[in-house]
Order: structure tokens, then sequence, then C-alpha cells
């Protein structure tokens, strides 16, 4: 295979996969942390994030909203998961970015009028980057808030997609990132398919965005379906070992 | 009562992302509300009631005539977090005593501890919520001290700062307190406590123990 081949003319991608596989899949919910009130941590290939979830509690002064719940996000990108080692700041644009992204996503996800005068706050890590981090930042939060116990209309899946050698390619990791295609982020309710979260820079034809869109939902539903079987695994272990 | 399946919008639910086990998880339908009542851990959405949390899935038919309730009981991941909600029972432990109200902080809500202690919820008893009767002939330090532990009920959310508690009923008040000696004190009656040690005997709102 060439090098600059993303998809072979047997149809696998550089690391072996089929155009619409998605990486290997693992999540762990809960038992991440003592002290937060909801963790999980979550691997896509060698993509890895953490999230934590502390409470509802009591609201800052000046954020309490009587209507309803204040949530906020905090996203830390560590140092050493990136291919050039940097350390970034606390206000570093790529991040905050993020953190708002992952804010506004649960804002219509978790059902914040139940939470009148209380706060939730998500803090996310990401441990090691291969493509596709803010997605795993959505996953590990979305399993971080089910595990803290917290009403949320639906889960919230998200998933990345690209279009390269005229196919969509599902869950990108970096060589296929660098390649400068299309890079689609996705988040989307597994259930009632409504999407949360969209994201694309790049300029494509209609047609290319309904292929490109429908890979990435379907690859949704994959991640989905890993996601549940491991929250209702967690959940069953917790019942029968009361 | 049957749900009529048909009634669905072929978008709300989605067959391709099936049921797996026998517990609920958020999003899940459970319910349509013409046979059911929503209660924790369900909301509604266009006629359907849907789980917010992971869990077993109850369902409750109380004396009256109304529809079951069904409810998602939280299947022990790490817990829900407890927030004061009006009508819950708190214990809260007494900071500060003025002529007008008592102002303390809420240890835990309906038998849940709050975990974060850093930033407590606080709470404040007003005169008029101490008890239900002799308003006016109330004297606060006869019915509260600093560090008692006192059972109440949410009545309101309250101010800004605060929640509203009340313990004007006979189960609510002191539920532990220590004398003056610093020993812990007994329940003679509902206005009086006796130390465990020195048989001393102090003034209090006491909470009526159960059975």
């Amino acid at each position: 295979m060439s090098k600059t081949e993303f998809v072979s003319p047997e149809g696998f991608r550089i690391d072996g996969r089929r155009p619409s596989e998605i990486r290997t899949f693992r999540c762990q919910v809960g038992g991440v942390s003592q002290n937060a009130d909801g963790s999980a941590y979550v691997e896509m290939g060698c993509t890895k994030a953490l999230a934590y979830v502390y409470g509802p509690k009591e609201a800052r002064r000046g954020a309490m909203k009587t209507q309803c719940g204040v949530l906020t996000c905090e996203v830390s990108l560590a140092p050493f998961s990136t291919a050039d080692r940097r350390k970034r700041s606390r206000y570093d644009r790529q991040t905050v970015e993020l953190a708002l992204t992952i804010r506004q996503a649960f804002e219509s996800s978790i059902l914040l009028e139940l939470y009148q005068r209380a706060q939730i706050d998500m803090f996310v890590h990401i441990l090691e980057t291969d493509g596709g981090h803010k997605a795993a930042a959505i996953n590990a939060c979305n399993l971080a808030l089910i595990d803290a116990g917290i009403n949320i209309r639906d889960s919230l899946v998200a998933c990345s997609a690209g279009y390269i050698d005229g196919r969509p390619i599902v869950d990108m990791n970096q060589a296929e990132i660098n390649a400068g295609g299309v890079e689609l982020l996705l988040g989307v309710f597994a259930r009632t398919r409504k999407v949360s979260v969209i994201e694309m820079d790049s300029k494509i034809t209609p047609e290319v965005f309904q292929e490109t869109y429908e890979a990435c939902i379907a690859a949704c539903r994959d991640l989905y379906t890993a996601m549940e079987t491991a929250v209702n695994d967690t959940a069953l272990r917790l019942v029968h070992s009361k | 009562m049957e749900v009529d399946e048909q009634r669905v919008p072929e978008d709300e639910q989605d067959k391709d992302f099936p049921q797996l086990l026998p517990l609920v998880t958020p999003g899940e339908r459970i319910g349509h509300v013409s046979a059911y009542r929503a209660g924790a851990g369900v909301y509604e959405r266009r006629g359907h009631l849907y789980a917010s949390k992971v869990g077993e899935k109850l369902i409750e038919q109380d004396d009256s005539n109304q529809l079951p309730v069904v409810s998602v009981e939280t299947a022990g991941l790490s817990g829900s977090p407890s927030v004061p909600f009006t009508g819950a029972t708190v214990l809260a432990q007494v900071t500060r005593i003025s002529p007008r109200r008592v102002d303390c902080i809420i240890l835990s809500v309906e038998g849940r501890p709050i975990r974060d202690t850093s930033n407590p919820y606080k709470g404040i008893i007003r005169l008029q919520d101490v008890r239900p009767f002799e308003i006016d002939q109330i004297d606060m330090l006869e019915c509260f001290r600093p560090t008692d532990i006192v059972k109440a009920k949410v009545v309101s959310l309250g101010d800004s700062r605060s929640f509203h508690l009340s313990t004007a009923e006979q189960d609510l008040g002191v539920v532990f307190a220590k004398s003056t000696s610093g020993h812990p004190l007994v329940a003679l009656k509902w206005n009086e406590m006796e130390c465990s040690k020195t048989k001393e005997r102090e003034p209090r709102k006491v909470a009526k123990p159960s059975d």
C-alpha cells in the first residue's frame, strides 16, 4: 500500500479496519474516582478520555439560576497526550472551545429543570489523542452522568467521520485526520437520533455530506451498543453485589 | 392497558437501537401516559414516558383511583447525589441562633448524606415554623442550641441563600444534642431532654422518636 492510499483496493484502511468499522471501544462506568459523584473512562482505539461529574450541589453564587440547574464543563488536554509535547493553559483556545461544545450538548441532554438552584460540574481529562478526542470526551461525559444518576433525556453518543478516496470512513485516527480531508463530528441522542452536536469545517457537496452523515450515524449506533452493554453490565453487577 | 404502538411516529423510537438487557437505561420508553403516571427517574414527552436514569422499572398502584405510578429505581451506580426539595425530610445541624430564626446546614436529604461538605446547603427555621401552636410564646433558646442535629422538612426553596425548613410536626425537631456538660441528651418529653450522665434537664423542641 502506498503512503497516500487511505483505503486499499481490498477495502482496508491503514490500521486494518473497514471504512465503516469503529476502533476498539472500551469503557469503564464508575469507579474511576473516589471523590466524584460519577466518573467514567473511555478508550476509542488509542484515544483515551476520563470524565468526572460532581453534583448536583449548591450552585455557586452569581451562577445560580432559580428556574433550572447550572452546568459547567472544564476540559484539560494532558501535556503528554499529543505528538508534540506541550503544556496547555487552562484558557487554551482548543480546550475552552471543546468545553463549550460539551456543555451546550449536555444542556439539552440533562433534565436541568429538576436541578433548580443546583450546579453540576463536569471535568474531562484527555489522556491520549489519536484523533476523535472530542467524541471520546462526549462519550465519557455521558457515561459519567449516567454513573452519577443524573436525570438525562437520552444517551448522547458522539463519533467522527471523514470522507477520503470517494467514500466515508468513520472514527478516524490521527493519521487519517492528517490527510486533511473532511472531518465531521456528530453527537446524537441514541434513541431519537436527534442531533445535539455537529461540527465540520470543510466545504463539501450535500451528497458527500449525506453519505458521511449516514456513516457517522451508523458508527454512533455501534458505539451506543457498546456503551449500553457496559452500563447494563455495571448496573447488574452492582445490583447483584448489594 | 394496552399501548397503541402505531401512534408513535417513525422517527421517535429507532428499531436499530434495541433493548439489550432487563434494566432500563436513559431514553428508553417505558409506557404511555394513558397507562401510567410518571414518578422519579421518568419523564414525559409527546405522550410517552421515558426513563431518565439507569435502574429497575417499578410500577406502584396506590389506593386512589388514579393511574399507577411508574418510576425508575437507581441501580446503585455511584448513586444519585442529593439535593433538598420541597417536602423532603432532612437532617440539619444548627449553626446559629437568633430570636427570630435558626440557621443550620443540611447534612442529609431523605437519608442520603450530602457528600460535598465544602459548600453546604444552608437552611433556616423561622420562628413560625418551629412548632404549630403557641407560636408567640416560643423562645428559640428553649428549642434549639448550636450543634444540635435537627430533623426537619423542607417547606420551600426559600431565598437565594437558604432553604426554609420546618419542625412544626410531632416527629420533627431535635434528634440528637449534647448537654452543657458535653454528654448526649436523651428525650424525655416533647419539650425536654435529659443528660445521660448528669441527669440535668434541658429544654428542646424534641422530635418524637419513631416506634
